[in-house]
């Protein structure tokens, strides 16, 4: 075995986590260590070059366009992490339930999930939009509602898999309810491989969030968001590249690390790995 | 309240998937009846595939997926019973392989909890409880053993642990699935002098399913012998060893004999 940081591979895994742990900090503490208020319009200063006072320069309003990423991570990583929540809470429960019950009611919710899973994120997204109006939440409910299916039908495979071991007979033969089971038995050993997988999701919703935002259906101006930043400066692409630039490396980074970061996870967790080395 | 007999009557287990896609369901337990007495030891005997550890499963209905129970009826002293209710009051079970029989990942003081937990038992007295089933099977020497992993422990350990656990349910009857298949001699020969000293001295009914000869000669009172599914012969055990009836009983000893025994 390579030790920790020699091998290229653990290499990028170091690198990739501490940049997910930045951009998590920064998520954070963002709205205290802003340098400026990443409002404050000043016409007088717009479109300044990278400088001591403005380190990334300013934008068509003049704002400080640092200030503006380091408020926006909150912004768009804040509402992947409710996305998250959200899809993880439903996808276990539904998936939990359809596992542990079977069935009828494991073939009812997998219907469900079906249903679910056949709309797309954008479809459903503009659907919402149209009927209730722009906005964060309706992008994080559409969001949720295209996503929790693939963890509900993850979780029940898993469920089922745990639930045909050894231990979790001698449970039931113990007298132990289904409650206590899923608890005890089913859960523990389903929440590494989802941990993973959610890891591996964080950089594909946030580009849902950017992207969403970025068409004008989600965060609306002048609230400081990725996706709401590289639309603003589309109308600048040509005279000043770098406003574009920004906010698109502040995506590409936190997806690359995330996602960098998930796969690393999934590798060492893989439940089937796990069986393999004799559990 | 301990019930004296534990009766299964009639016990037919069948496939059902192929049943639902216009198939056959085939039958795998056909109208078997078991009778066990506290205080007794009762073998199950048959080869591989006969349908006896479906049988111990349709007793509790922890039937595999994929199966299920047709018919027959269980009866705790003469009371029709819920087979779900039997599970961790009337009836313990020990597993096969002791090594998967635990979750990896709790230690032995968490499974005991969880089998206290079931019985309504909490606390200081299902402490007191848990060391006493402990020393019950001669692991009462380590204190620190209910923080111990499966991993920690060797498969004669773990096989004593899940005998501790089956005894912290105070159930009255014991199935025992090929107990001692997947030990060592030494292990084997200590686990079931422990099965035969819990029935001699607490009185349990115990139901041993095995294909060990040996084992059913050392230890068992009365013995069934199930063949295709069916049970096709019951007597007690001194009878059946000098008289056997079926064939499929004479051919269990005959090849018993052939492998065991040196030729004069």
């Amino acid at each position: 075995m390579t030790p920790a940081g020699f091998s290229p591979r653990s290499r990028s895994v170091a690198v990739a986590g501490a940049l997910a742990a930045g951009f998590a900090l920064l998520a954070l503490v963002g709205p205290f260590i802003v340098p400026h208020d990443p409002l404050a319009v000043d016409l007088a200063q717009r479109f300044e070059a990278p400088n001591l006072v403005h380190l990334l320069g300013t934008d068509h309003l003049g704002r400080d366009i640092l200030s503006r990423l380091i408020a926006g991570a909150r912004t768009t990583l804040g509402s992947v992490l409710v996305v998250l929540a959200l899809v993880l809470a439903l996808g276990v429960s539904v998936g939990g339930l359809a596992g542990m019950l079977g069935g009828r009611i494991d073939a009812a919710l997998m219907r469900l999930c079906d249903v679910f899973l056949t709309v797309p994120t954008f479809v459903l997204a503009l659907f919402m939009i149209g009927a209730l109006g722009t906005g964060l939440v309706n992008v994080v409910a559409a969001i949720v509602l295209s996503h929790w299916a693939w963890y509900a039908r993850i979780v029940r495979g898993l469920v089922l898999e745990s639930k045909a071991r050894d231990y979790v007979l001698a449970a039931r033969i113990a007298g132990a309810p289904a409650r206590a089971i899923f608890a005890e038995h089913v859960l523990p050993g389903i929440v590494p491989p989802l941990a993973a997988l959610a890891t591996l999701d964080i950089g594909h919703m946030a580009l849902h969030v950017a992207g969403l935002s970025f068409l004008g259906l989600g965060v609306q101006p002048p609230t400081p968001e990725w996706g709401v930043m590289i639309n603003d400066a589309r109308a600048f692409f040509w005279t000043r590249p770098l406003l574009v630039v920004w906010p698109g490396l502040a995506i590409a980074l936190a997806v690359l690390a995330f996602n960098r970061l998930g796969d690393a996870l999934r590798d060492r967790l893989d439940p089937t790995l796990v069986a393999g080395r004799g559990l | 309240m301990s019930a004296r007999i534990l009766r299964a009557e009639g016990l037919a287990v069948e496939t059902w998937r192929d049943a639902r896609r216009g198939g056959e369901p085939v039958p795998l337990v056909r109208d078997a009846t078991l009778e066990l007495r506290a205080g007794e030891v009762l073998a199950l005997v048959g080869a591989s595939g006969s349908g006896k550890s479906l049988a111990c499963a349709a007793l509790l209905d922890v039937l595999p997926p994929g199966t299920r129970r047709r018919a027959g009826r269980i009866l705790l002293d003469g009371a029709p019973a819920e087979p779900a209710s039997l599970r961790g009051r009337a009836v313990a079970c020990v597993l096969q392989a002791p090594r998967t029989a635990f979750n990896p990942l709790r230690t032995i003081g968490d499974h005991a909890g969880e089998t206290l937990a079931a019985a309504g038992l909490r606390g200081r007295a299902g402490r007191a409880s848990m060391e006493r089933a402990l020393a019950a099977v001669g692991l009462g020497g380590d204190p620190h053993l209910p923080e111990l992993y499966p991993f920690q422990m060797s498969g004669g350990m773990l096989q004593r642990a899940m005998i501790a656990l089956a005894l912290l349910t105070r159930a009255p009857f014991l199935i025992a699935d090929e107990p001692t298949t997947d030990l060592d001699l030494v292990a084997q020969a200590g686990i079931l002098d422990l099965l035969a000293g819990l029935v001699r001295e607490r009185g349990m009914g115990l139901l041993i399913v095995t294909h060990d000869l040996g084992v059913v000669a050392r230890l068992a009172d009365r013995v069934a012998v199930m063949e295709e599914g069916r049970v096709v012969e019951t007597n007690d055990a001194a009878s059946l060893f000098a008289h056997p009836a079926h064939p499929a009983t004479r051919a269990l000893l005959a090849a018993h004999h052939a492998l065991y025994e040196v030729p004069r």
